[in-house]
């Protein structure tokens, strides 16, 4: 399948062409590879911020107590991000070894073959993986001479770690950020925090994006009947505040991590389905999509291999704000006390322990979350601006 | 233009219902029916009686009809108004929320009436100096004001300004003091004032900074235009090609803007009342959700969608009066 011809000049496409206005823009890259570092800190998020050390001496015997103690999720974590590192690099190297005809069947070969190894590898690991509880405090064993040669790792606290002595402590030597009212590691909770905001800016987009583009594709094509009552719906969904509506919705149901991710999911993807409904009404009467029909291919052949990578543009600056609008909400869900349960630790519920229940501001609890999750948001945000102003030279001027 | 205020008006009844029905489901499609909630685990009675107790509950609450039934049984009392009654506070919801809305719809009017009268001279300004120091500052402030999530810029403000901490400039909680109530009326309305300078503030940032950024976008369309080019030819003064001209244009599609900024708004101000514990819808809202008030969320609900129906409707209206060009006779 795939051709042989090396570094063949087969011109640019248009996804290389806005990739070549997005890098163009310093901002851009900047913003860019601060996410890929936030990305890169939540999933190694055990390795640098945990209580057990990564090699100990007890009695002459070395151990790894860090590697026990991973669960089968972070294992999971792991793949999945070694998975997408590979997926982007065959990206980029079929741009520059792949005929353009075929680029985009082998692309679909490539995902498959990478998710099928990415499932069978997640259920192999959950599986096999076993569960274990390591309850020893290494730091006591170290002091009292028992074990010598602890490596640790550069935050060496645990997220769960409670220490009431010392509380409320302001950022010095030993915890770097300073500690919450029950004097949990303020650095700690931020790096295993990044794991909570990341993931239901991914899960819950993706599943505001799948469903706008399915409603929105269905709405553009047919038009008429099916066009109204989609409208409709999304009126419906529209006029309610989201903010409100995300809340009702949390009032009813279980609050868990998954939960939100899909609570804000189901609630956000109006903004994609008006795009793609608006493009997909452009699209309809062009001429490929005329012969692809007329050829008689199948509808989803149609909408999704024929119109769809022609319509997607805009939706992607949406789908990249949408990203900064979920992190905000769930950060804001996490502050009122309605985000995921307390251990786990998160952005916004760090925030809200900034005034303590006695009027007192502790700075450090407010300025580093907050910190946290307004660079994350503002760089999802330029990264949307730029990514409009790369596929749309002449919305530059606007907003 | 009154036909097209009607037709308007008749064209949110079904917006309306599908609101109603949304609410409605989704209080039914979540796990666990009111009155297993209200029976607990139970064990103290067999399983033949607690099947009998469940059975006339069931009866009293109406759970028993078929979902479409009890629906427009809910939806026959809410057209009166009527929500049932709070679990919390023991009263009918509507009363609750008859208190609270008017501080709401107070804090969104002030916050509103705020953004656009500063943005707008604002977002001129910037696009009249388009590319100079002063609109390249601005924007990037701009810009970081409208990623500021709300809740940090409001827990920095209380901390920073309102505690014992740092300065205690403003007080951090409710609308007026203590002995607010034996105030006259200009003491009073200052004291008011005071509370609600902050949660005012936190409300219309995020808004403001985005409508100046509309503003701006909107005035450069305009000023690039050939008719800008031809009214500077005449020899037209700047101020009157700005003014007269470019804004006069670019202002109509900013009315608009209300339908976007509304929502985000209201849903806003469940954040800002938690955080300064201003006693209105949204932190009704907030304290029904941690009581699990299912009367209060689904009223609350409900009218928080109605409401941003009718700021869009006002905002559609003052559309349709600013733009000469808009027929009353046609919808769309």
């Amino acid at each position: 399948m795939e051709s042989k011809i090396e570094n063949k000049n087969w011109g640019t496409s248009y996804g290389q062409l806005v990739w070549q206005q997005f890098t163009k823009n310093r901002t851009n890259l900047v913003c860019m590879w601060f996410i890929i570092i936030l990305f890169t800190i939540a999933v190694f998020a055990p390795l640098i911020a945990n209580d057990k050390p990564f090699t100990i001496r007890i009695e002459g015997k070395l151990y790894f107590p860090i590697f026990k103690t991973l669960t089968a999720n972070d294992y999971s974590v792991f793949l999945s991000a070694i998975i997408a590192v590979v997926l982007v690099s065959l990206i980029q190297r079929n741009s520059r070894k792949v005929d353009p005809f075929l680029r985009s069947s082998v692309l679909w070969k490539q995902t498959f073959i990478c998710t099928v190894i990415l499932f069978v590898g997640i259920i192999l690991l959950q599986v096999f993986v076993p569960r274990k509880l390591d309850a020893t405090d290494y730091r006591v064993m170290l002091a009292s001479g028992k074990a010598t040669d602890a490596i640790f790792s550069i935050v060496p606290y645990g997220y769960g770690r409670t220490d009431i002595k010392v509380s409320q402590a302001p950022p010095n030597k030993e915890h770097w950020l300073g500690t919450d009212d029950v004097g949990s590691d303020v650095l700690c909770r931020l790096i295993h925090g990044t794991r909570v905001s990341l993931s239901v800016g991914f899960v819950a987009v993706g599943i505001a994006s799948v469903i706008g583009i399915f409603v929105g594709a269905i709405m553009g094509y047919f038009g008429g009947k099916i066009d109204f009552l989609g409208m409709r719906l999304v009126e419906i969904m529209m006029s309610v505040p989201t903010f409100f509506l995300i809340i009702t919705i949390v009032a009813f149901f279980p609050r868990s991590l998954l939960n939100i991710m899909v609570i804000i999911g189901i609630t956000s993807w109006t903004e994609d389905a008006r795009f793609i409904r608006a493009e997909f009404f452009k699209l309809r009467n062009q001429d490929f999509v005329q012969a692809a029909i007329s050829l008689g291919l199948p509808l989803r052949s149609i909408l999704f291999r024929h119109m769809l990578p022609n319509g997607i543009a805009p939706v992607l600056v949406s789908i990249t704000f949408g990203v900064a609008g979920a992190i905000f909400i769930e950060s804001a869900l996490s502050f009122l006390g309605f985000g995921v349960a307390p251990p786990t630790p998160s952005w916004g519920q760090m925030l809200s322990a900034g005034v303590s229940t006695s009027g007192q501001f502790l700075w450090w609890l407010s300025v580093f979350p907050g910190m946290a999750i307004f660079l994350t948001v503002t760089a999802y945000n330029l990264l949307g601006e730029g990514l409009r102003d790369a596929i749309d030279p002449k919305l530059r001027k606007a907003v | 233009m009154t036909t097209y205020i009607i037709r308007r008006i008749l064209l949110m009844i079904p917006t309306i219902l599908g609101i109603t029905i949304m609410v409605f489901a989704i209080s039914r499609a979540a796990p666990g029916d009111p009155v297993s909630l209200s029976m607990g685990p139970g064990g103290q009675l067999d399983a033949q009686r607690a099947a009998d107790v469940r059975k006339v509950r069931m009866a009293l609450y109406g759970l028993d009809k078929p979902i479409p039934v009890q629906y427009a049984i809910w939806l026959k009392r809410v057209v009166k108004l009527d929500f049932g009654d709070s679990i919390k506070h023991h009263r009918p919801v509507i009363n609750l929320i008859a208190e609270r809305l008017p501080i709401t719809i107070t804090l969104n009017v002030i916050s509103i009436i705020i953004i656009y009268a500063i943005s707008i001279p604002l977002g001129i300004f910037t696009a009249v100096k388009q590319g100079r120091f002063s609109d390249k500052v601005s924007s990037v402030i701009l810009f970081m004001l409208w990623s500021l999530p709300t809740m940090w810029a409001g827990q920095m403000l209380i901390g920073y300004f309102c505690g014992p901490t740092f300065k205690n400039w403003f007080p951090p909680a409710g609308l007026s003091s203590n002995f607010a109530d034996a105030l006259p009326f200009f003491p009073w309305l200052g004291d008011r004032l005071w509370h609600l300078v902050l949660p005012v503030l936190c409300l219309s940032y995020s808004g403001f900074a985005y409508l100046t950024k509309q503003v701006r976008a909107g005035m450069l369309d305009n000023l690039r235009s050939d008719y800008i080019r031809t009214a500077r030819a005449k020899g037209l003064s700047n101020w009157t090609v700005t003014f007269r001209h470019a804004f006069r244009n670019s202002v109509i599609p900013i009315i608009t803007i209300m339908a976007t900024l509304l929502p985000a708004m209201i849903g806003g101000s469940v954040i800002i009342e938690s955080i300064f514990s201003v006693p209105g819808m949204g932190r009704l809202a907030f304290e029904a959700i941690t009581t699990r008030d299912y009367n209060v969320v689904m009223a609350v609900a409900t009218i928080a969608g109605f409401l941003n129906l009718v700021g869009m409707l006002l905002a559609d209206i003052a559309y349709a009066i600013a733009d000469p060009r808009i027929s009353f006779e046609r919808i769309e």
